[in-house]
């Protein structure tokens, strides 16, 4: 009996009983930081409006821009259908995304001075995807939004002004002398490479164009911010274009993939149709740099000439493969990289949007300058940039007319030129659209869906707020908008002041 | 074959050691209907020498003295003690015991007890039950067999499976029962399930278990029956006892083996009037059956030749093989006076009905069991086993089915075989249509995606039972389970849909669980009435896993298809994953029993758990059951032998995953190879607290007319709280959840066993078993004050369909896309002339069945015995996606309806005037294949899921020198899945088609891996 107390003893000693004071470290992962490096964030956040580019932007913005078009018969968009899996990504992509990465820089480094030339940055790129983010929506969560708890929506026309001040603080925050400020390694830096002038020039340039979106809605405001962006200094040169590179090495090139691998899109006939008949030339030298035809089973009878095809179809035509697509061999950089780790660039800012900015600035007589010399040299930029060979450019702009005729018909001219050198930048061509109403766009070859919140005949205006924010959050929403009902995707947003529908002989009278 | 001959020498080795004995005494034994009684020990008084009766009851044994004395025992019957007398021949029957009518049976801990003494069900189905149809897989084998037991699989063999014990209780489809093989928890883990965009689907840690190996396997339910595992029980256990060597039995070697052949079946209902185009319009490189119809006339085909334009008939049938399962089990089991041990080495070989899909098993096991001295007892188990799992398949929309379900129906297996040419040394895929993701080759993607894995697992246990008197005993018990999990899966090829293969990617992964365990017992006649029984326990339980993950990215060409192969060797990326957990336990419990006839059994246990955090960690669940024998207690009618009645009550708490509830940041490598780090999409919640489950049962046992009937009734109720949930978050908070505690979820039910007897005589008996369960699970709660959301989604917008458990419903609704309809009912055309989708999703359907039951017959006569077990459910319904997606592309059997000429669709416009708008078939499809009510079925069923035809073949047809050593030798034929008595969906089937194991998953009949006929043999020998 002893024998066997002596042995339970020895047992019960071996057993580890009651001690759980390890739990808490046991419970935290050994492979973790605390707290992150700006550099690890700052590269993301470049990422984020191409990370799910076909859903957020490729079949919507782009499809209502009517640079690209559809060719999946059930695609439900391209007749101004919503989709919550397609686009109700972008919601949750932006605010949980940069904007929470964002906050939690502001966490750790916000008091700290050393890092204010990089938040600065980041506060730059912040405004212009916050901008992205309203334009497609309308009114938005964004005083507080991304730090753990609900807010209130706060309108447009809020959102826009904070922007501007934001915008003017941030580029003048940015100071280029201070050797002791933390900088980016430079290969962070994805779209500046850690050039800080560029840096203060693209959030001028921002400025300048959130000034004129507000060009009818409220001249007054838009007109000072205009003139203060141009006085501060915007981008000079293709050089100081905002394009987001796409890696080689991974599955992020979506145009190619969406137009060459999947079939998923071709180019639209209504920007086709733009490339002849601009120039007395007759075909725009940028026509085969950006489309060609897909050696494939079907072909056009004529392919001497780059034909898109229709947007909107309900059944499409059994050679819609046959029309022409992305040219991944024309030479532009756009499409083509840089050759090595580069397959891609997409456009965020061009240099060229930067100039008709500042001619349609010119026209509205809000900056100095000559309205139809900056039309001219923003055509130039594009075709430098696409890579034009000279003569080829100066012939093509050597046959446009110039702007000429009412301040209507020049805006026309102006939209349309700027429309065509903002290829492939879908988001912006659709807002300038939406604002301006030129150029001419069509409405879906089939008439809207009966299933879109559009009512027929009637242009898309916005994106509905996505299923989330109906499910959590329609408390907080604008009570005009808060059901599925009521949020439809054919209201104006704030600076959208006139119905396409009240075109006349293909001209507005709302912009001046 | 090297292997099976190397058996038949060991065989035959040891006749010639058998066939050395002496002299024997047979006979049968009975019981008073004249029934054989099978495994009744036979022993020679005094010796350690033994025997036990064979199926029919016979026995024999050689006794060393003919005046010696034989002792004829069985749980459930008197023992009666024989003298021999000079007999050779010496027939029992065996009297019933009155006082032990209820077998024992093992519950939670491996405590053995008294089935009469338990207030709550526990039912236990016998190793022969489980190895009876030869099935490899522990899972499916047990299905049909336990009432209020679901079980679905998915994935074709080696594919996962949901164990569902009476219903879901868990929002966080956290379902995960505890398997526990004597006495210590094996892992379940590594399963992996497909998903609607891909995947593939791997029954983990569970393929490992040899079903051969089984002695008995309790399931334990409810609250009160796993009460004692904690938290690791909340959602029951099954507790699984291996066959030992038995002391007094001497040496015995037993073979058993198997053969089946398996073939695919129950595809989509396919049209095959109509070929590739459009409009009725013919396009040899179109990718969808809207064509013309069949002519057999020739055109041009995608191959460029001229080709008869007809119908490719069985597409799939003809595309997958026939699998051929065979398993090979030996075991030897010896015993002395000290101890006994048992060995046994399984081999299994399963193939799957695609090329090269296979699962291949070695188990290996050892058990022995030693007394060292009187009151020190040794039990020992080392288990061995490799699992491979090779070309596991994709599923969903990218499956191999769903490839085929969208083939315009004129393209040819021969034309699409072998899948590829060669050039410049590499395989390309031959297309017929232009490269696109949704229309590839099959052939070519069964020999380009790479899915392997194996398992090398150690399992044991070293347990000690100390006596220190007759009352006072110790148990301890040392447990380890620990393998190593290596998954291999790329892309052999390049293919013209992705440019980044052919790719690349290992992982392995290291598991260990070590469990410490002690348990002091202690038991007492108090008086005359009454008996105390005490115990008190404690366990440590310490997890860990240590995973390493690395890819490739674009390798250089097949022929560099290893990690280093890379193009750019910056792509090659790796990573790490660690997690670990412990849990802390003291438990105890009280048996307090009167008279034999009315029994209370009290319990209680706390857990730590460092997965909760400090304040929250600890938890306690009480249990209390209560057993009376009412059939002892009062006077009974002739007819009732046996009737009980039980009550149960029980409350057990859940943690959470490890990491929960702290906020770190990762670190990962971007594009560009830049280091990247992002705030994670969940915001943790330091306040997190246990689950919490509380359930209770009550009962009753009745058995009649001598044994003729016998039910087992249970009513319970479950009622699960606090349960740790991702919650969605309103996204601009810049989270898009957050861990946190939630909802109340109920699920109440019945379950009724019945066994039936109607004849039982000397040579023929004939039993049916019939289960029966229902269980409804609703949402009574959900609502926080973080939280205005009044649904929980299981599934998200899957083809456009959602399941949710809504506060106040029934748990499962299925959510989709209705008709537009009038006032009056009447569906909604628009002006194209088609109609209309409603703009919101509404309920269409509950994945609930109104029950679930099964049909077992079992006829022993003579040496013949017939087992047949049917399965069936009642009430639910089912998405079928597979038709809604052949829909869109002509494929379906309905496309082809009224011969494709164009027709006005039924419905009034908005205006309620009639629509005069003809559409085409094509038209009229692809706008109804978006509508989820179109394919809405329900899922109710009734199947033969396995039949048997077993003969005992009499051993005097081997001559006398072999039968002497041959004990026993049996040949069954067996049938699994043969046909469906009845059931509604579109070709498929309505219970193995879901795409996942996920909760929601099974409202969907889409695409899985092909459900399988299956007949085979199976050979038993005992020596």
């Amino acid at each position: 009996m002893k024998k066997r107390v002596i042995y339970l003893g020895m047992v019960l000693l071996t057993f580890a009983v009651g001690c759980t004071e390890d739990f808490e470290e046991m419970n935290t992962p050994s492979n973790v930081i605390t707290k992150v490096e700006p550099s690890y964030v700052i590269n993301r956040m470049f990422q984020n409006p191409l990370t799910n580019y076909q859903r957020n932007i490729n079949l919507y913005p782009d499809f209502y821009a009517q640079y690209w078009s559809n060719i999946v018969s059930s695609f439900e968009s391209p007749r101004y259908e919503y989709v919550d899996g397609w686009i109700g990504n972008q919601w949750n992509e932006f605010y949980t995304g940069p904007l929470a990465d964002y906050n939690a820089q502001l966490g750790f480094y916000g008091d700290d001075p050393t890092y204010t030339n990089v938040l600065a940055q980041m506060e730059i790129w912040m405004c212009a995807e916050w901008q992205r983010m309203t334009d497609t929506y309308g009114d938005i969560p964004y005083f507080g939004a991304g730090t753990g708890e609900s807010v209130p929506y706060n309108t447009q026309e809020e959102i826009y002004n904070d922007l501007i001040s934001r915008l003017t603080e941030a580029v003048n925050a940015i100071d280029t002398d201070d050797a002791t400020q933390y900088a980016f390694p430079t290969n962070y830096d994805l779209l500046y490479y850690g050039d800080l002038d560029k840096w203060k020039r693209f959030g001028n340039s921002l400025r300048l164009r959130l000034a004129m979106r507000m060009s009818n809605v409220d001249p007054d405001a838009a007109q000072e911010a205009a003139a203060a962006a141009v006085a501060d200094g915007v981008m000079e040169s293709n050089a100081d274009g905002a394009h987001i590179p796409l890696w080689s090495s991974g599955w992020y090139d979506y145009h190619h993939q969406m137009a060459w691998n999947w079939d998923n899109t071709r180019a639209s006939r209504t920007f086709t149709d733009y490339l002849y008949g601009q120039s007395s030339v007759g075909e725009d030298p940028r026509a085969w740099k950006w489309f060609t035809y897909k050696d494939d089973s079907y072909s056009l009878d004529d392919e001497s000439v780059i034909t898109g095809i229709e947007n909107g179809y309900n059944t499409l035509p059994a050679d819609a493969r046959a029309y022409a697509t992305i040219n991944l061999d024309g030479g532009y950089v756009g499409f083509v990289g840089d050759g090595a780790d580069i397959l891609m660039y997409m456009p965020y800012m061009f240099y060229s949007e930067t100039v008709f900015l500042k001619a349609e600035a010119a026209l509205r007589g809000w900056i100095a300058g000559d309205a139809n010399g900056l039309y001219i040299e923003g055509v130039q930029a594009s075709m430098d940039y696409v890579g034009v060979e000279a003569t080829a450019a100066s012939d093509y702009i050597n046959g446009l007319s110039g702007l000429t005729g009412s301040n209507e018909e020049q805006l026309k001219q102006l939209i349309t030129q700027k429309y065509i050198a903002n290829f492939p930048n879908g988001s912006e061509s659709w807002a300038d659209f939406r604002r301006t109403d030129y150029p001419d766009i069509s409405l879906p070859l089939d008439g809207v869906s009966g299933s879109a919140s559009v009512a027929a005949d009637t242009w898309v205006k916005r994106i509905r707020y996505p299923d989330n924010q109906h499910n959590l959050n329609s408390a907080s929403m604008p009570t005009s908008q808060n059901t599925i009902d009521t949020d439809r995707m054919d209201i104006r947003l704030w600076w959208d002041t006139a119905d396409t529908k009240d075109k006349s002989s293909g001209l507005m009278n709302s912009n001046f | 074959m090297n292997q099976k001959f190397n058996y038949v020498l060991l065989f035959v080795a040891l006749l010639f050691i058998q066939g050395a004995m002496a002299q024997t005494i047979s006979g049968t034994v009975t019981d008073n209907y004249g029934t054989p009684v099978p495994s009744v020990n036979v022993i020679e008084k005094g010796t350690t020498n033994g025997s036990t009766t064979d199926f029919d009851g016979n026995y024999s044994i050689t006794v060393s003295s003919t005046s010696g004395t034989l002792i004829f025992s069985s749980l459930g019957f008197v023992a009666q003690e024989i003298p021999v007398g000079g007999k050779s021949s010496i027939n029992v029957v065996l009297q019933e015991d009155v006082e032990q009518l209820g077998e024992v049976v093992v519950t939670a801990l491996g405590i053995k007890r008294e089935k009469k003494a338990l207030g709550y069900s526990v039912q236990e189905v016998s190793g022969e039950d489980i190895s009876a149809g030869a099935d490899g897989n522990v899972t499916t084998a047990l299905q049909g067999k336990v009432a209020g037991v679901n079980i679905t699989t998915t994935g074709g063999i080696g594919g996962n499976s949901r164990i569902e014990l009476r219903g879901n209780s868990s929002l966080a489809d956290n379902n995960d029962v505890l398997w526990v093989v004597d006495g210590i928890p094996f892992s379940s883990g590594d399963t992996s399930d497909g998903g609607i965009w891909g995947g593939t689907s791997n029954g983990g840690g569970l393929l490992d278990i040899n079903p051969e190996d089984i002695a008995s396997m309790s399931v334990l339910k409810g609250g009160s029956a796993a009460a004692l595992y904690g938290s690791r029980g909340a959602n029951g256990v099954v507790v699984i006892t291996t066959k030992t060597g038995s002391k007094a039995q001497g040496l015995g070697i037993s073979y058993s083996g198997s053969v089946f052949a398996s073939t695919s079946a129950y595809f989509l209902d396919l049209q095959e009037e109509f070929g590739q185009g459009s409009e009725g319009v013919y396009d040899e490189f179109g990718t969808s059956s809207w064509g013309p119809e069949f002519d057999g006339v020739e055109r041009v085909a995608w191959t460029g030749e001229l080709l008869p334009y007809a119908a490719e008939k069985n597409r799939l049938t003809n595309f997958t093989k026939t699998g051929v399962t065979s398993r090979h089990s030996v075991s030897l089991t010896n015993g002395g006076e000290k101890g006994s041990y048992r060995a046994t080495i399984s081999k299994d070989y399963t193939e799957g009905v695609y090329e090269n899909h296979e699962i291949k098993k070695t188990n290996f096991d050892l058990k022995a069991t030693y007394e060292i001295n009187p009151w020190l007892n040794v039990d020992a188990k080392v288990s061995y086993i490799k699992t491979k799992g090779q070309q596991r398949p994709e599923i969903g929309y990218y499956s191999l089915v769903s490839y085929f379900n969208a083939m315009p129906m004129n393209i040819r297996l021969e034309d699409l075989s072998p899948g590829y040419e060669i050039i410049g040394g590499e395989h390309v895929e031959t297309l017929y249509t232009t490269a696109n993701a949704n229309y590839r080759n099959p052939y070519f993607l069964q020999e380009q995606i790479v899915n392997n894995d194996e398992r090398n697992r150690f399992f044991g246990n070293l347990t000690t039972n100390i006596s220190f008197s007759e009352n006072l005993k110790l148990r301890l018990r040392y447990g380890l389970d620990n393998y190593r999990y290596e998954t291999e899966s790329g892309y052999r090829y390049a293919d013209n849909v992705n440019d980044q293969k052919p790719s690349y990617s290992t992982a392995e992964k290291f598991y260990s669980e070590e469990n410490m365990e002690m348990l002091l017992t202690y038991n007492k006649d108090l008086n005359e009435d009454f008996n105390l029984g005490v115990s008190a326990g404690a366990n440590k339980m310490y997890r860990n896993t240590d995973k390493l993950s690395a890819s490739s990215g674009k390798l250089i060409s097949e022929e560099t298809y290893f990690l280093s192969g890379a193009e750019d060797s910056s792509t090659i990326s790796a990573s790490e994953e660690f997690t670990e957990r412990e849990i802390q336990s003291v438990y105890g419990f009280v048996d307090l029993s009167y008279k034999d006839y009315l029994f209370l059994n009290a319990t209680a246990r706390n857990d730590w758990s460092s997965t909760l955090p400090e304040n929250n960690n600890s938890y306690f669940y009480p249990s209390v059951n209560l057993s009376g024998l009412v059939s002892e207690m009062f006077m009974m009618p002739d007819w009732i032998q046996y009737f009980k009645l039980r009550g149960s009550w029980a409350q057990v708490g859940k943690d959470t995953d490890p990491y929960n509830t702290t906020q770190v940041y990762t670190l990962g490598s971007g594009r560009f190879n830049l280091t990247t780090s992002s705030e994670p999409d969940l915001l943790v919640n330091s306040d997190l607290k246990p689950e919490i489950s509380t359930s209770s049962e009550i009962g009753a046992e009745l058995r009649l007319f001598k044994g003729i009937l016998g039910f087992d009734f249970t009513y319970y109720s479950e009622d699960t709280k606090n349960q740790i949930v991702i919650v969605d978050l309103d996204q601009s908070t810049g989270y898009t959840g957050k861990y946190d505690n939630l909802g109340l979820v109920v699920n109440r039910g019945i379950e009724l066993m019945t066994t039936i007897t109607p004849i039982r005589r000397d040579d023929f008996r004939f039993d049916i078993t019939l289960n029966y369960a229902k269980n409804k699970g609703e949402v009574k709660e959900l609502v926080t004050a973080e939280d205005d959301d009044e649904f929980y989604t299981f599934i998200t917008d899957n083809g456009g369909v959602q399941v949710r458990g809504t506060e106040g419903e029934l748990m499962g609704d299925i959510y989709g896309y209705a008709y537009e309809r009038s006032d009056d009912g009447q569906i909604i055309i628009d002006d194209d002339g088609l109609p209309v989708r409603a703009a919101e999703r509404q309920v269409l359907g509950n994945i609930q069945p109104d029950f679930t039951g099964s049909i077992g017959l079992n006829v022993n006569y003579k040496n013949f015995t017939v087992n047949a077990l049917l399965g069936m459910q009642e009430g639910g319904d089912i998405y079928s996606l597979t038709e809604a997606s052949a829909a869109s592309s002509g494929n379906a059997l309905r496309t082809a309806a009224n011969g494709r000429v164009d027709f006005i669709a039924d419905g009034v416009l908005a205006d309620g005037s009639a629509s005069s708008q003809s559409v085409s078939a094509q038209e009229y499809w692809s706008r109804v294949s978006g509508i989820t009510e179109e394919f809405i079925y329900d899922a109710s069923y009734m199947k033969l899921r396995e039949i048997s035809i077993g003969y005992n073949v009499p051993l005097s047809i081997f001559g006398d020198k072999v039968s002497s050593v041959i004990k026993e030798a049996r040949i069954s034929l067996i049938g699994r899945d043969l046909f469906y008595l009845y059931k509604n969906t579109p070709g498929t089937v309505p219970d193995a088609s879901a795409f996942s194991t996920s909760y929601g998953a099974r409202a969907f009949d889409f695409s899985p891996v092909p459900v399988t006929r299956s007949v085979g043999c199976s050979v038993n020998f005992k020596f």
